[in-house]
């Protein structure tokens, strides 16, 4: 996958300080060529009394133009403006058989008298503060085009607030 | 004649559909990523398997608004043959080159196994070589090769003889127990209505050599450069 990306490569890291007192999650953003390169400034970081406990799990992601950082997580949404729910479920005509073998581990289970079962999709998209019918119309747009495929799935989309 | 092989994030089987081209065929072809934006001087495009975009959000959808993809849809307006083979053949699903979609198998789980494939028109670029009645030994590799379309998709394909092949038992037939992912009418591989465009769940590239365990997949590769040789020389 990287043999043709030249653009620098973001890694994002939960981590804690290892001699920190309060025990608080720090994001660490380190910009770089190379998976290697990375590493090694990770362990610098980690040499100067911060330890990796978790890679990969993003909380915050800094600008590169203005320094400021901006959270990622969903209950932090508010504060950068509107959220998209969409939600992908194949379509009543095609045959779902991960909805019907759940239906029938449901059934096994006890709960009896269950209908039909849908396995879909969630996808959440944050969006700018702004004019909400402009995004319903974007994003119904791409809806149709990428997010499903209409020829065996239905979408609902919502946004929020 | 002069193939392409078009190479994606993930995709894996383009060597072995270039090997087949180059050095059992014996004609050129060159490996095309998918960030170019030109068909020049190809005479046929191959879109081989694997996992583009790691199958993300579904398969060969991320892969259809690649920019190569732009050019392959104007190469087959005008009437070049592409072939699609099991992520090629749902990617060009996704971009619209070929009615209805590939869903999960209806056993749920990934079949890797050889199948029994009927040719069921004899009349398309990719089976013009496939002798009547011959069955061909393939492998299938994949976890979301069930063919699906609507009723009127479906009469429109079997009228219009757009059913290329379709998994049948040893003896044949198309039935239930031989249908290895719960394709509709054991779909395994459709061309579009004008036959330029074709895909297929199976691998012939897998097997078309003696020393792999079947050279049947030959066919389709020597159905393709039979046709080419007829129609690029028409055209010269």
């Amino acid at each position: 996958m990287l043999r043709e990306n030249s653009e620098q490569l973001d890694l994002f890291f939960h981590v804690q300080f290892v001699n920190g007192r309060a025990d608080f999650d720090y994001s660490a953003h380190i910009e770089t060529l190379s998976l290697t390169e990375s590493k090694s400034k990770l362990r610098n970081r980690a040499s100067h009394g911060v330890q990796i406990i978790t890679p990969g799990l993003i909380s915050s992601r800094v600008s590169k133009k203005t320094g400021a950082t901006r959270p990622l997580h969903p209950t932090s949404l508010s504060s950068i403006g509107m959220k998209a729910k969409i939600i992908v479920t194949p379509n009543r005509a095609v045959l779902d058989p991960q909805g019907k073998t759940v239906a029938n581990a449901l059934e096994q289970m006890g709960y009896k008298g269950i209908g039909a079962v849908l396995v879909g999709k969630y996808l959440e998209i944050e969006l700018p503060a702004g004019d909400k019918e402009s995004w319903r119309q974007q994003l119904d747009a791409a809806c149709r085009k990428i997010l499903s495929n209409p020829v065996i799935e239905d979408y609902h989309l919502e946004i929020e607030p | 004649m002069n193939f392409a092989v078009l190479q994606f994030p993930g995709s894996n089987c383009d060597q072995d559909a270039l090997h087949v081209v180059q050095n059992v065929l014996g004609h050129s072809a060159r490996l095309l990523w998918h960030k170019e934006n030109s068909l020049a001087g190809f005479d046929a495009v191959i879109i081989p398997g694997g996992f583009s975009y790691g199958d993300y959000l579904r398969t060969g959808a991320i892969a259809r608004f690649s920019p190569i993809m732009q050019a392959v849809q104007t190469f087959a307006a005008q009437g070049g043959p592409v072939l699609g083979i099991c992520n090629g053949f749902q990617i060009l699903c996704e971009a619209g080159l070929l009615p209805g979609a590939l869903i999960r198998n209806r056993s749920l789980q990934f079949r890797c196994e050889h199948i029994f494939l009927k040719t069921a028109a004899h009349d398309s670029p990719f089976t013009g070589k496939i002798p009547e009645g011959k069955l061909l030994r393939l492998p299938i590799a994949h976890g979301e090769g069930c063919y699906f379309g609507d009723d009127a998709t479906l009469e429109k394909l079997q009228t219009g003889r757009q059913i290329l092949w379709q998994y049948v038992n040893a003896a044949g037939e198309p039935t239930d127990q031989s249908n290895p992912n719960g394709s509709l009418r054991n779909i395994a591989g459709i061309c579009n209505e004008s036959r330029n465009v074709a895909g297929l769940m199976p691998h012939p590239e897998r097997a078309s050599e003696e020393v792999l365990g079947s050279a049947d997949g030959l066919l389709i590769f020597e159905s393709l450069v039979s046709w080419l040789q007829t129609n690029v020389a028409k055209a010269a």
